[in-house]
């Protein structure tokens, strides 16, 4: 997977989960808020600043790199067919089908491709990008049972974390046990890639089965171990703020408070 | 909780995972299917979430099932992928699916109804993406575009409502308690 924990000890491998949570969730109000390009710019900018302190491998930088090129091309390309200004339409526009077109002409009141709209998804792209970072910098230095422990102290109820840690547990298996079933059908010789349903029901069918079944056994043993008991739960894991949080938390506040003002200028209210 | 089983919570965490997995494409590449607007939304997002979710309902047969997956699928999926925006769409159809449950009760259990409930699914999904995540990621598309959308969708929720049923139909054998 592209997002994926990497283990270092860097300063924002070190950070509290929760004050990764918080950033996420502060980029990510900040991404749907923001409407100037400019602003989107800054956000996506200071989305990347906790990536200059861990050190990525390679190949995820790459990877990475190719994620957001396809995203910024999604984006660029659907806006170039698609964006119509309030005003009507672009600056510079080529028809692809004209209003006057048989059928799809008026029913679409025409296609056309404009630059004004590649540079608007283009722009857009930053607001995707910059949520996007977040996660990954949340997810490549954070253990997700540090995760879980984080979310569980931030008032989710110990019976949901519970089942959010079993769903990230079942994440590999699930895909392991799905390659296994794949490569024997297949060897059996009756899949046919290009019957999605047969796909479905030759692969999906005996992975959801064998998991179900597999549900039955960890039940027991949850069961066995006290789980739904109705006592306080505790952690193995423990994660408690210090020094580096309180320096992340100023610098948060920094930003914060710089596009806030930059946004309150951009509507006149300063 | 107490009202779900562990086996019940247990597999409801399974079918989250199952959505986790299935959903990691279409969260991700969500703005590139806009490139094929029609059936896009289709491959990406309603048949394989339709199928687990519809799959995670007929085999836990409870309501608050369906908006447990969910939640299990979109929370995970939310670090997993970066697509916190996702969180809305996917609770909402969770939502909706519970609440026909609870009005239809055991009637919910047939072809007819489940296919009702995959168009209800599919419609859902399509609106919340282009009049909900798609604008607040500042993408704009359209109104021809959701016209033409829909059908498809809808057809193909109604296809996938049907698989899921179908497969958590076998697998409510296999779970006990």
């Amino acid at each position: 997977m592209i997002f994926e924990y990497v283990g270092k000890e860097s300063f924002v491998h070190r950070l509290d989960p929760r004050t990764k949570i918080i950033w996420l969730f502060v980029v990510t109000i900040f991404a749907i808020a923001l409407r100037q390009p400019l602003l989107l710019v800054l956000l996506f900018v200071s989305s990347v600043i906790p990536f200059l302190f861990i050190k990525v491998p390679k190949k995820q930088v790459i990877a990475l790199i190719f994620l957001y090129m396809l995203i910024t091309a999604g984006a660029i390309i659907s806006q170039a067919l698609f964006y119509r200004p309030l005003t009507g339409l672009p600056e510079e526009y080529t028809w692809i089908i004209p209003p006057d077109f048989p059928v799809i002409g008026p029913f679409t009141g025409g296609i056309l491709i404009s630059m004004e709209g590649a540079i608007y998804g283009f722009i857009q792209a930053f607001r995707i990008l910059a949520i996007l970072n977040a996660s990954a910098m949340m997810v490549m230095t954070t253990p997700l049972n540090r995760l879980i422990v984080g979310m569980r102290k931030m008032g989710i109820p110990s019976t949901l974390a519970f089942m959010l840690s079993t769903a990230v547990r079942f994440v590999p298996t699930l895909m392991d046990e799905y390659q296994t079933i794949f490569t024997a059908q297949n060897a059996r010789g009756i899949l046919n890639k290009w019957h999605p349903l047969q796909l479905i029901e030759y692969t999906f069918t005996p992975l959801v089965l064998n998991s179900v079944r597999r549900c039955n056994q960890l039940a027991l043993a949850a069961e066995s171990r006290g789980f739904d008991s109705g006592c306080i739960r505790t952690s193995y894991v423990s994660i408690a703020f210090s020094y580096r949080d309180v320096i992340a938390f100023i610098v948060m506040g920094a930003i914060s408070t710089g596009l806030t003002v930059s946004l309150f200028h951009y509507w006149g209210l300063i | 909780m107490r009202y779900f089983s562990t086996s019940d919570i247990i597999a409801i965490s399974m079918f989250g995972a199952l959505g986790v997995i299935v959903g990691f494409l279409g969260n991700i590449l969500h703005g590139a299917s806009s490139i094929v607007p029609f059936i896009g939304p289709a491959i990406l997002h309603t048949v394989p979430q339709g199928i687990v979710l519809f799959a995670c309902l007929s085999t836990i047969r409870k309501p608050g099932a369906a908006t447990l997956q969910c939640f299990i699928a979109s929370i995970v999926s939310m670090p997993l992928m970066g697509a916190p925006l996702f969180i809305i769409s996917y609770l909402v159809q969770g939502i909706a699916l519970d609440s026909a449950y609870v009005i239809l009760g055991d009637r919910m259990w047939n072809r007819v109804a489940i296919s009702i409930n995959g168009a209800i699914f599919a419609t859902i999904g399509v609106i919340l993406l282009f009049y909900v995540v798609l604008p607040m990621q500042g993408l704009v598309m359209p109104f021809y575009v959701v016209l033409l959308s829909l059908p498809i969708n809808i057809a193909l929720g109604i296809v996938a409502a049907l698989i899921g049923y179908r497969l958590g139909t076998r697998a409510s054998s296999a779970l006990i308690g």
